[in-house]
């Protein structure tokens, strides 16, 4: 396995932290209605990769418990989105308490939210392969932060961390299209 | 099966709806699905916000989008699209 030097998990975050802010600040100038419901789509990337930023440089755990827990909230948000449903809102704050549980958690907000954008992409025709792309990669992320908590005991992982924010930028990218779609009307 | 809508998506395919064809009241509540009590109390709200106007044509009562209500129309489209690109309906 390839030892990546904190140094360099540094600068990604801080790159990400950055870009996770774009969508804040462009989307709001093309598309006036809907500011809240969007915004929450977003909201919660930057809040995570600021935690990593802590974790990373101060090496404290609890950083790295919130970063997990506003990942899990960012999924759940999506969740949400789809299903409409509340439920999993009482069990969030057990995450507080457990990382696994917020990893699994995690897990299956973005399984559910996999195959549900998958079933919509196929049967009603819509939805950006981008973010199709991006589920897959936090899916692969989430899974291989599951796989290195029960083999090794690792909380915190280059690869899976990897993953996210590959997924994070494909996250956003459709989000700048439709920017630079607005730009040219 | 169809899910409830929410208010704000009716009054959305309300202006729609005006914006695309010359239309009625009774065009409009069947189109939209909604009965006609629901469609007077969207209807007196779409009228006191100046997002609509109603005239008189041939015995009718029609509406018109503004200019207000086109720009609204608009920003919701926009918005509609961006949530279509996550795949979720709005």
């Amino acid at each position: 396995m390839i030892i990546v030097n904190n140094e360099i998990i540094e600068y990604i975050t801080i790159a990400m932290f950055i870009f996770s802010l774009v969508p804040f600040i462009l989307l709001p100038l093309k598309i006036k209605l809907g500011l809240f419901r969007y915004t929450l789509l977003y909201i919660f990337l930057p809040i995570y990769f600021l935690f990593i930023y802590f974790y990373v440089t101060t090496n404290n755990d609890l950083y790295l418990s919130y970063a997990y827990i506003f990942e899990t909230i960012f999924f759940f948000n999506i969740y949400r989105s789809y299903l409409s449903n509340e439920l999993f809102l009482v069990i969030l704050p057990i995450t507080f308490l457990i990382d696994d549980f917020a990893l699994m958690i995690s897990f299956y907000f973005v399984t559910f939210n996999l195959v549900e954008f998958t079933k919509k992409k196929i049967n009603d025709k819509y939805g950006s392969n981008l973010i199709l792309i991006s589920t897959v990669f936090y899916w692969i992320s989430i899974l291989i932060s599951i796989f290195l908590v029960f083999e090794d005991i690792t909380y915190f992982s280059f690869y899976s961390y990897l993953f996210f924010t590959l997924g994070t930028i494909f996250f956003i990218i459709p989000a700048l299209e439709t920017v630079k779609k607005y730009e040219k009307k | 099966m169809r899910k409830n809508r929410s208010e704000n998506r009716i009054i959305f395919e309300i202006l729609q709806l005006i914006n695309d064809e010359k239309c009625t009241g009774s065009i409009i509540t069947r189109k939209v699905n909604i009965p006609y009590t629901k469609f007077k109390e969207i209807e007196e709200n779409l009228l006191k916000n100046e997002l609509i106007q109603a005239y008189y044509y041939d015995g009718h009562i029609y509406y018109n989008l503004t200019d207000k209500g086109k720009k609204l129309l608009n920003e919701y489209i926009k918005f509609k699209e961006l949530m279509k690109l996550y795949g979720i309906e709005w």
